[in-house]
């Protein structure tokens, strides 16, 4: 019989979570999809402990948390540079680590970019609302009835049978946590309407602001016009993920996995699935620009990386889900 | 009904394995119905490569598995497939699912207490009160789309008469239940929100639930057919949890039928 241990939430001042690929087949009922806001980092934390890519993870927005493990395993954190430390020993992002029991790991606040994935070998025993490991805190919905986890809150993990050898992510793969050139798809039938805004969307540097969040990420530059009439009898419609939306104020906001389902605004482009991923590490102040990629690019990149963290030991992730 | 088939669609996509069809024609209950049949036909078409689907007013936004070999191909047949629902539906005038869907009826108390907003839409609409009851409860509504937060149902469309425009400034929170109005679509909020719609009344329906199996968590799909009918506030105080439509385990469709029939009277 395996053992069973527990990491227990000692203080938590950032936000913490349990996230996984998040919940598919939901979207036409309202229910959002959530899931890890950083899709790679959140995969390289399952490639490096051998997982399987969809294995429930903690995810940790900016740092600041004290983490108790109560069983050796082997964990690994990976997403936002951060200084952490397993009792006195420094860790790395990206190099997976043994703990042994009664060992507890601190963040401070990241040094670049903002949400951390935290996983142990096996992944964590979490029971999936909806078909996901995913909490979402604007729905309410997801394990721990849907709200962060805070301290004296507690995640489990089963003992591994023999532990995984330590691994580390070559330096070739490191993230890149700035918000220089984010990937971005114009779309190929290009309202007229949209036009300028799209222009001046790719030629400009945008600002993070401070009200952003899993939901959406708000940016603040000079503001994007988009014709009067794109916003007169416009019935709600879906809301992709990645979808940049452009209120009347000029504004826009990017859509990011705890995003409604249906909205109203314009839509006048879509960041490409990584790319999304890349704008949830941006920090509130930080700047931002853009750059058009193609569709097949886009595709093919999705494809390079999932192709990737497929032939890991852990099963394939042939189904996206 | 304003459709004709003359009307376009339009193929866009927005990431890479997303893209949305849109009906370029004025939103009304007989497009809401091609709609669904629409995404209904897909998801029979191409099963488990269509992850998520959302059919809303005068679109269908469709997520494909990124896997799939050949997503162009797919959005251009999936394209073709809406166009022939689309002709077929514009030109036989009829509502797919008037004859092969059940009514689904919605119990309210329409009474000031849960109805803040009801004096005001009265006064709006230069009617009494219980004018404005009489004429939401009268008519038979479509779920047009649901979102905004789970379950939530666009219910359209109500009596022009009692259409009224959104609460200028949003309440902080609105009850789950309670029934609201914003111009010509009226809705119910599945649970504890803010929100600016004006409320009317309040069920004590369970409209979403997340312990309930996926197929039923929500009590509305897109294309469903609603009526609401008034109950008393002592109906209200004792509906019973164990209402088919607030737990739906192991109970027989007949159940559910009784429900159904039970609003017609």
């Amino acid at each position: 019989m395996s053992r069973f241990g527990l990491l227990r939430v000692l203080q938590a001042r950032g936000k913490l979570t349990t996230q996984d690929l998040g919940r598919k087949g939901w979207l036409h009922l309202g229910l959002c999809e959530s899931g890890a806001a950083d899709e790679l980092a959140f995969l390289w934390a399952n490639h490096l402990l051998g997982n399987a890519c969809d294995a429930p993870a903690l995810e940790i927005t900016l740092g600041q948390v004290s983490l108790e493990f109560t069983l050796a395993t082997t964990a690994v954190l990976t997403g936002a540079e951060v200084a952490g430390q397993l009792n006195d020993a420094p860790v790395t992002s990206g190099q997976s680590f043994r703990v042994a029991a009664g060992d507890v790991l601190r963040l401070s606040i990241p040094r670049q970019g903002v949400v951390n994935y935290l996983s142990v070998q096996g992944g964590f025993c979490i029971t999936k609302v909806c078909g996901s490991a995913s909490i979402c805190e604007r729905e309410k919905i997801g394990p721990f009835d849907g709200a962060p986890l805070n301290a004296g809150d507690c995640v489990g993990y089963r003992a591994p049978a023999e532990h995984t050898p330590l691994r580390r992510r070559a330096e070739r793969w490191c993230m890149n946590h700035s918000g220089e050139n984010i990937p971005l798809l114009v779309p190929i039938v290009e309202s007229v309407a949209a036009a300028p805004a799209l222009h001046n969307l790719l030629n400009q540097r945008f600002r993070v602001s401070t009200e952003t969040n899993r939901m959406g990420c708000r940016l603040q530059g000079d503001a994007l016009n988009v014709d009067a009439l794109a916003y007169q009898h416009r019935a709600s419609a879906g809301v992709p993920y990645g979808a940049i939306q452009l209120p009347p104020d000029g504004q826009p906001i990017v859509l990011l996995k705890d995003r409604q389902t249906m909205g109203g605004y314009p839509i006048i482009a879509c960041l490409s699935r990584w790319g999304a991923g890349r704008l949830a590490q941006c920090r509130p102040g930080e700047a931002v620009t853009f750059c058009a990629i193609s569709i097949a690019q886009a595709r093919q990149q999705w494809r390079d990386w999932y192709g990737f963290f497929s032939n890991s030991a852990s099963a394939r992730c042939a189904k996206y889900h | 009904m304003s459709l004709s088939p003359l009307n376009k669609l339009r193929l866009s996509w927005h990431n890479e394995n997303t893209f949305t069809v849109t009906f370029e024609a004025a939103p009304c209950v007989q497009l809401t119905h091609i709609i669904a049949a629409c995404l209904c036909a897909i998801r029979q078409c191409w099963g488990d490569d269509i992850l998520d689907g959302i059919p809303a007013y005068d679109s269908l936004m469709i997520v494909i598995d990124p896997w799939h070999e050949t997503p162009d191909e797919l959005a251009q047949q999936a394209m073709q497939l809406c166009e022939r629902e689309f002709l077929s539906g514009a030109v036989s005038q009829q509502r797919p699912s008037e004859q092969t869907c059940l009514t689904l009826s919605i119990p309210v108390l329409y009474h000031q207490s849960v109805a803040p907003d009801l004096r005001r839409v009265a006064d709006f609409c230069g009617l009494t009160c219980g004018e404005v009851v009489e004429l939401h409860a009268r008519k038979t509504y479509t779920v047009c789309a649901l979102g905004f937060a789970p379950g939530f149902p666009y219910l359209g469309f109500v009596d022009e008469r009692i259409a009224t425009p959104r609460l200028a400034t949003p309440r902080k929170s609105v009850p789950e239940g309670a029934v609201g109005i914003a111009e010509t679509q009226t809705g119910i909020y599945p649970r504890q929100s803010p929100g600016g719609w004006n409320i009317i009344g309040r069920t004590p329906v369970r409209c979403f639930d997340v312990a309930r199996p996926i197929a039923q968590a929500s009590l509305f799909t897109v294309g469903q057919r609603v009526r609401f009918y008034a109950i008393s506030q002592a109906q209200y105080d004792n509906w019973p949890a164990d209402d088919p439509a607030n737990s739906w385990g192991g109970k027989s469709p007949g159940a559910w039928a009784e429900l159904v029939n039970q609003g017609r009277r």
